[in-house]
């Protein structure tokens, strides 16, 4: 692995951060979303001093936690992610007006929808470092030793499993179309409630998938398909009822369950 | 792929959707329907979760 990582070019970036990694990644779309949703937010018309410092905490945050990324491993990761949401969420409650539909158009909205997409999405997916011997993601054949020559082994090692791009694209396409929701409203304290929802539950389940994806590549022996359904029943059992639950009060008692 | 690994993406793609159903019934200031959904995408997701982990939770 050493051997692979001497491998590589050296950049005078390559010397100033040696081990940037999943924290780094998440921070380009990081920054895109706080430019195009947080910063016009904080700079509004009438955006009080609070929202403008809870911005400039933002992007602090998400520096921080970059550079203390070799330090913290993925708690940075978690760091930056929850700092700039909860950066965002301060500084729209500071200033909820420039969330409504009043103020922000359609192009606005998209580019928002899809810098938070897109920041999820590099928040979620897991670190690949150059430098570490745990940079071996994916357990090929062809990266096991006796294969062809180091070139052929440093080539599988990056290779992905197939199906991995539809677990990616599912995901990918379920944060967007949440993040599709919601930007008629004209209430401000609704739109912002809204946003924040929406934003976690993209988050959420880009987190999930990823879990499922990289399940596949774990190390260790996974226990067997009864064991893990017997770990999962409990949550089973009760995802199943609130299914019955939600049935019977549809068909009996009040037909609101459903949305359209 | 074992028939746990598809029910595991099954539950997945059903927390989407209640997610889905959740906000859009948030939006529309329909609020006990959204709690409804938003607790059964989360009920959901956690199960697709549990399905796959190699390890119990710290």
């Amino acid at each position: 692995m050493t051997e692979d990582a001497d491998a590589l070019p050296r950049s005078p970036a390559r010397f100033v951060f040696p081990e940037l990694g999943a924290a780094a990644q998440a921070a380009v779309p990081g920054f895109y979303a706080w430019g195009v949703t947080i910063m016009p937010a904080a700079w509004s018309r009438g955006a009080p001093a609070i929202a403008k410092v809870s911005a400039i905490f933002g992007v602090i945050a998400l520096v921080g936690f970059v550079l203390a990324e070799p330090r913290l491993g993925w708690r940075a990761r978690i760091g930056g992610v929850w700092s700039l949401l909860l950066a965002g969420v301060a500084t729209w409650a500071a200033a909820p007006a420039a969330l409504s539909a009043f103020h922000l158009d359609a192009v606005h909205g998209i580019a928002g929808m899809f810098g938070w997409g897109v920041f999820a999405f590099a928040s979620a997916g897991p670190a690949i470092r150059r430098s570490s011997p745990s940079a071996a993601p994916l357990p090929d054949p062809r990266a096991l030793p006796g294969a062809a020559s180091p070139a052929a082994a440093r080539q599988a090692r990056v290779r992905l499993r197939r199906g991995d791009h539809l677990y990616i694209a599912g995901a990918l396409a379920a944060a967007i179309a949440l993040q599709t929701v919601g930007w008629s409203i004209t209430v401000p304290e609704r739109a912002l409630f809204v946003r924040l929802v929406t934003l976690m539950a993209g988050i959420a389940l880009l987190g999930a998938s990823a879990e499922l994806a990289t399940a596949r590549y774990a190390k260790r022996r996974r226990p067997s398909a009864r064991g893990r359904l017997r770990r999962a029943m409990p949550l089973l059992v009760g995802l199943l009822v609130a299914a019955l639950i939600g049935v019977l009060l549809a068909s009996t008692i009040v037909p609101w369950l459903l949305p359209f | 792929m074992a028939l746990v690994d598809l029910l595991a993406i099954v539950v997945l793609l059903g927390a989407a959707v209640a997610f889905f159903f959740g906000s859009t019934a948030l939006a529309r200031s329909e609020d006990l329907s959204a709690a409804y959904w938003l607790v059964v995408g989360t009920l959901a997701m956690r199960s697709a979760v549990h399905l796959v982990r190699t390890a119990p939770e710290r």
